[in-house]
């Protein structure tokens, strides 16, 4: 219980410190996101076009994915240097997978009698894809986004590892002090970030889903 | 008039050849049935007219045009296509479901409204029916909407490919039926896919009768009943394509013009299925029936003869 108060002291007593965090770990995911979520689609689409290159940049996403978050840090770190930049490079590198997947199998498992009505009623390719294809891949993309925001979020807290600042510095300055109530402290308001945006966007995501689906 | 005509249209998937040198003409105002065993290239047929795929040689008119000189995106506009339920968009309402080809022009959905209204009022549904999904649609319903988003451009050829394959036998009924009174009053040529012996001698006022890619027989439906030209045709209809014309066929579509001068005779309804005639003689009520038509007047004289060598249709 001690702990617990301390951790209540801290959010009182340093309030404007922890403000100014939070502040910086939304505006660092924000701005992630926002790339992330553009190229994703973007890329999505594309490839929803051509099998073979939707191999390959599936698998190349897939592999980034693999790297080790502290690794792919510290390499960023040789190349572009320590702050805000190579932290939103990383988080986009991250954040890719799941907005590109999900725009890819939204878009191709559509059922194919739609696509085949929508085309030989007229639509032209922009059509097609403007009013047909991607509202109904909508559920499947948004589900992707989703999970790609709240891993964003919680992946942020790193980032003040080379100098970005945002939650992690609480934490990581918890750790060196060896101030576990500081490190809680961090370590709970990226949790409830995460927390309430996923909220937010699961009660979006169900009023986006309900209309689409076939009984 | 010929409205569409296909040139000496061959086609192959790979090795395997769907349509061997077709060439055939449909004409305005006919209602085209397409029938064959599956893979005798019906919905190829279908598909070559609004260039969803293209031939491998010969060519087919649209009006004289070639569809590989056309504006495809132009051209499929400009004809209604039905398919089975699935084709409708399930993420939008009925009323953007119908509105769908005019939103493609740019007509927005309030302006579209009017013509939808009287789209679905056409096609037996209701007014409040326009804001549903599809997903709140039955199976016959979602078939009406298919229709009457085909309909929405007034297209002057519509295709469908087995539009009412999915539903049950009661519903396919009404829907043939309200497919045959829609094409009455709009006149529209109509292509229509269906593996369904019964639907394509009921609908068809051209049945065309495909095997392994190649015309077994055009005709209506009392030339391909009563005088199939192959032997395919002969054992593709059985006694199926016999008993569908008996159930399909009204009694003033065979009966004699002259009534005869038989007194005791009598009456039946022209618009009479010919079997419950028949039935009727055969359990020897009578050898032959005076044909009236709705209002009492006497039209015509129907005996077992007539069934085959009527002197045509009062219709």
């Amino acid at each position: 219980m001690e702990i617990v108060k301390e951790i209540l002291r801290l959010f009182d007593t340093r309030t404007d410190f922890f403000v100014e965090l939070v502040i910086q770990h939304i505006v660092l995911s924000g701005i992630s996101i926002a790339i992330i979520t553009v190229i994703g689609i973007a890329l999505g689409v594309l490839i929803s076009e051509s099998k073979g290159l939707a191999a390959i940049v599936l698998a190349l996403t897939n592999f980034f994915y693999t790297i080790p978050s502290i690794a792919l840090f510290g390499f960023l770190v040789a190349i572009s240097g320590i702050g805000a930049k190579s932290a939103i490079i990383a988080l986009v590198i991250y954040g890719l997978l799941p907005i590109i997947r999900n725009t890819y199998v939204g878009l191709v498992e559509i059922d194919p009698q739609i696509i085949d009505a929508a085309i030989g009623m007229g639509s032209t390719r922009a059509q097609l894809l403007q009013k047909i294809r991607f509202p109904l891949a909508l559920p499947v993309i948004f589900a992707g986004f989703r999970t790609m925001v709240v891993m964003t979020i919680s992946l942020a807290g790193i980032a003040s590892f080379i100098g970005a600042g945002g939650l992690g510095v609480a934490i990581w300055r918890g750790i060196t002090t060896n101030y576990p109530a500081m490190t809680i402290a961090g370590s709970l308001l990226v949790a409830l970030l995460a927390i309430v945006t996923d909220l937010i966007l699961g009660f979006i995501e169900k009023r986006i889903g309900g209309i689409y689906h076939e009984k | 008039m010929n409205v569409i005509e296909f040139k000496r249209v061959s086609k192959s998937y790979g090795t395997h050849p769907v349509l061997d040198d077709v060439s055939l003409t449909m004409s305005r105002g006919d209602f085209h049935t397409l029938i064959g065993p599956s893979g005798s290239g019906k919905t190829t047929m279908l598909r070559l007219i609004n260039g969803l795929i293209a031939p491998d040689s010969g060519e087919i008119l649209i009006n004289g045009k070639d569809v590989a000189q056309t504006d495809l995106i132009e051209l499929r506009r400009n004809i209604g296509y039905v398919i089975q339920s699935t084709g409708l968009f399930p993420h939008m309402t009925v009323l953007d479901n119908i509105n769908y080809v005019p939103s493609l022009h740019g007509i927005r959905r309030a302006a579209g409204g009017p013509r939808a209204l009287e789209l679905i009022h056409l096609v037996g549904m209701e007014e409040s029916d326009l804001m549903k999904y599809p997903s709140q649609l039955s199976g016959g319903q979602k078939q009406r909407v298919g229709v009457a988003r085909a309909l929405a451009a007034d297209p002057e050829i519509i295709l469908m490919d087995e539009p009412f394959g999915a539903v049950d036998d009661i519903t396919r009924r009404m829907l043939q039926d309200e497919i045959l009174e829609i094409h009455h009053k709009l006149n529209k040529t109509v292509v229509f896919v269906t593996h369904d012996i019964e639907e394509a001698i009921k609908l068809g006022t051209k049945i065309i009768l495909l095997n392994e890619g190649r015309i077994e027989q055009i005709g209506n439906k009392s030339e391909i009943t009563f005088s199939p030209k192959t032997s395919f045709v002969r054992s593709f209809l059985e006694n199926k394509g016999y008993l569908a014309f008996l159930t399909t066929t009204k009694i003033g579509e065979v009966c004699s013009a002259d009534p005869g001068s038989e007194n005791a005779l009598p009456e039946i309804r022209w618009d009479t299925p010919i079997i419950d005639g028949i039935r009727r003689i055969l359990s020897s009520e009578t050898d032959a029936f005076r044909v009236v038509a709705a209002d009492g007047t006497i039209v015509g004289r129907f005996d077992l003869g007539s069934v085959e060598h009527g002197d045509g249709s009062l219709f």
